[in-house]
């Protein structure tokens, strides 16, 4: 039995015991705990991820939901071949674009919608820990208005990469575009997060 | 500070270290010299690092609780669908319980007129009527019969032809009787109530 300690993780899933692959194989199997071990390893990171596209908490834990059900139903749709992480990321992927063009549909006004000036942005307050400092709170604020103020396509290949650390091969996999696509939108993702975050990246 | 044109693509691969050593060198190089890329790459490596330890959120307490519960709902549904589409998909065998007993059930009900068509050789021919039937024992022969229950006089009224396809256009023979064994000079037959 693992120690519960070591099976939370908040930052992705490289470098943790066991494997996530070992996991769902297990899973496969019938081993249910497995499953939780999984639920308890992504929960966090997928919510953060998919928090950045919909702009709402709510939404996020309902669209991670559905992705953890999905995997639940269709464990055995996973196949060796791929890394989970870039499974259970695609799955979330595309239930958070299917949910943004249900918006879309129902002309709900979301905030990723809204241009940056009259964005009424709110942080949740529960991603600041009390001992984290003010400055802190607001440089993340800043930086989480940028990447919110990235077009669609830059802000999902920047944050697959520099927030979630995905290689660009991965990266390729989960959003089903070529890797040379992939490399020139982040290049140009962070080259207009640069622009604009000039002020806080001056030494 | 922009970046040497040549120079930005390469500096994006040299971030995020996939290059070659020599490249590494050559780019190394020529940060020493451009001020301006210089500038550039720390500058993106401190945006690097400001999204990497950008304040994160964490799933809310029950968020695990309610996935278990809508894993178990949906569970649920799923296995209600399955059991449907189970009784859906096997549908043919009621459906055909029910075509058998409507064949039987009507079978059975016009057996009596079935039978009085099918006359050509049959020795035994059941008259029903409601659950007590009159049973008539006749001897082989051809020709059609035909029956009127009187059911007033509790007497069956038989009427024999010679032409199976056309009963009743030439009696040859008719007799009316009640129950029990009744003869007749061409044939016998029991009637029962």
């Amino acid at each position: 039995m693992l120690d519960k300690t070591n099976r939370v993780s908040t930052g992705g899933s490289r470098g943790k015991t066991p494997p996530d692959e070992e996991l769902i194989a297990r899973f496969q199997n019938g081993d249910v705990y497995a499953f939780e071990l999984i639920v308890h390893r992504y929960k966090d990171p997928l919510v953060n991820f998919i928090y950045n596209f919909l702009g709402s908490r709510i939404d996020s834990e309902d669209v991670v939901q559905e992705t953890f059900l999905r995997v639940f139903k269709n464990k055995h749709l996973y196949r060796d071949v791929a890394k989970f992480s870039t499974w259970i990321y695609t799955i979330a992927g595309n239930l958070a674009k299917t949910e943004l063009r249900r918006r879309k549909r129902r002309r709900v006004f979301s905030i990723s919608q809204m241009g940056y000036d009259d964005k009424d942005y709110d942080i949740p307050d529960t991603i600041f820990t009390p001992d984290k400092i003010v400055e802190n709170q607001i440089k993340g604020g800043t930086i989480r208005k940028e990447i919110d103020a990235l077009p669609a396509k830059f802000k999902e290949v920047v944050v697959l990469r520099d927030v979630h650390e995905f290689s660009y091969e991965e990266i390729s996999t989960i959003l089903n575009i070529p890797i040379g696509t992939v490399k020139s939108r982040v290049n140009r993702g962070r080259l207009r997060l640069q622009k604009r975050l000039k002020h806080l990246l001056a030494k | 500070m922009s970046p040497c044109k040549n120079f930005s693509r390469d500096l994006q691969d040299y971030i995020d270290n996939e290059i070659s050593r020599s490249q590494r060198l050559e780019i190394e190089k020529h940060l020493h010299q451009c001020a301006d890329c210089s500038e550039h790459i720390e500058e993106l490596n401190m945006l690097r690092h400001q999204l990497k330890s950008l304040p994160t959120i964490k799933a809310t307490e029950s968020f695990h609780l309610l996935l278990r519960e809508r894993i178990r709902r949906e569970m649920a549904a799923q296995q209600k669908r399955t059991a449907f589409s189970y009784v859906l998909s096997h549908r043919i065998v009621p459906v055909a319980a029910v075509c058998l007993v409507l064949v039987t059930g009507s079978l059975y009900i016009f057996k009596d007129q079935i039978g009085f068509f099918q006359q050509a050789g049959p020795e035994q021919v059941t008259i029903s009527r409601n659950s007590d039937a009159p049973s008539l024992m006749l001897p082989p022969q051809s020709g059609s019969i035909r029956y009127v229950i009187d059911e007033y006089n509790d007497t069956v009224k038989l009427d024999r032809t010679d032409t199976p396809r056309r009963p009743g256009r030439t009696i040859i023979d008719s007799i009316q009787h009640r129950p029990g064994l009744v003869r007749s000079s061409r044939h016998a037959a029991q009637v029962s109530f």
